[in-house]
């Protein structure tokens, strides 16, 4: 069996949107994340198929695993592994985002003490009635 | 004596600009949320993460040599969805950004829905593979998530 062609992001923008019909959620919902998937069809297009996906979801009311289950359901055994690849990479840039604000903050707590320890011993110094 | 230090103290304050002790408070909060967060992953979350990228590198170990029957993979998927249900819910009283429940979320019910998938017989040899890789991807993603200097 030869690997199916992974979906382009135009192609999972028109899946999507064809699936809204069927999650749940009211009908308001829906209209209002299908006018909105059409509206942001163009800054959409440079997210991945999973995040892709959690957002449509967040726009119609109640996401549930129930719901992501039977989106998920659909898939083809070679979009689901797409899916999950796409997810690993979300993942890695969560981690890698706190790797960065760890060592900023670190950086920023580093500065802050040589600028406290300065500031420290002028104030000793000057209640020690040394001029500053 | 403790009039000395007080008098260090208030002086020190005052010789502090605005922005440099707003700064500290900030970066002090930030640090101490951070630190309690990390204070709560327990080694035992470290121990199932370890479990289970090693259980992935003999499964692609083994998959470089032909693939792997359909109970064998299916049998894997069943314990990566209950390894990342584990997490999911352990998880799911630490501060977290929301892609990250999000993320976890996909995690469990990618893993069951291809168990379900393998069960039916629908991965080819190629796709386990690289459902393998992901799945590891993601696995070394959270270690250094939760990676104790982070």
């Amino acid at each position: 069996m030869s690997a199916e062609k992974p979906l382009t992001t135009p192609e999972i923008l028109d899946r999507l949107e064809d699936q809204l019909d069927s999650l749940e959620g009211s009908l308001s919902d829906k209209d209002a994340a299908r006018e909105w998937l059409r509206e942001f069809r163009l800054p959409l297009a440079s997210l991945s198929a999973n995040a892709l996906i959690g957002l449509v979801q967040s726009r119609v009311a109640g996401t549930t695993d129930a719901m992501l289950t039977a989106s998920m359901r659909k898939l083809s055994a070679s979009e689901l592994v797409q899916v999950m690849h796409s997810n690993a990479a979300a993942l890695q840039q969560i981690a890698d985002e706190r790797v960065r604000e760890a060592a900023l903050i670190q950086a920023t707590k580093n500065k802050l003490s040589e600028i406290a320890a300065k500031y420290v011993m002028s104030a000793i110094l000057k209640v020690a009635g040394f001029a500053v | 004596m403790r009039n000395r230090i007080a008098n260090i103290l208030v002086t020190l304050l005052l010789f502090l600009p605005p922005a440099v002790v707003g700064s500290s408070v900030a970066v002090i909060s930030v640090a101490a949320c951070r630190t309690v967060h990390v204070a709560t992953v327990p080694s035992e979350v470290q121990t199932v993460i370890d479990l289970r990228l090693a259980s992935l590198a003999q499964v692609g170990q083994a998959l470089s040599q032909g693939a792997l029957d359909q109970a064998a993979f299916t049998q894997v998927m069943r314990e990566e969805n209950a390894a990342w249900s584990y997490l999911r819910t352990r998880s799911s009283g630490w501060t977290t950004p929301a892609d990250f429940a999000s993320a976890m979320q996909t995690q469990v019910i990618g893993t069951q829905v291809a168990a379900e998938k393998s069960e039916a017989g629908e991965f080819t040899p190629e796709q386990q593979a690289e459902m393998i890789a992901a799945l590891r991807t993601a696995w070394s993603a959270v270690e250094t998530y939760f990676k104790k200097e982070n």
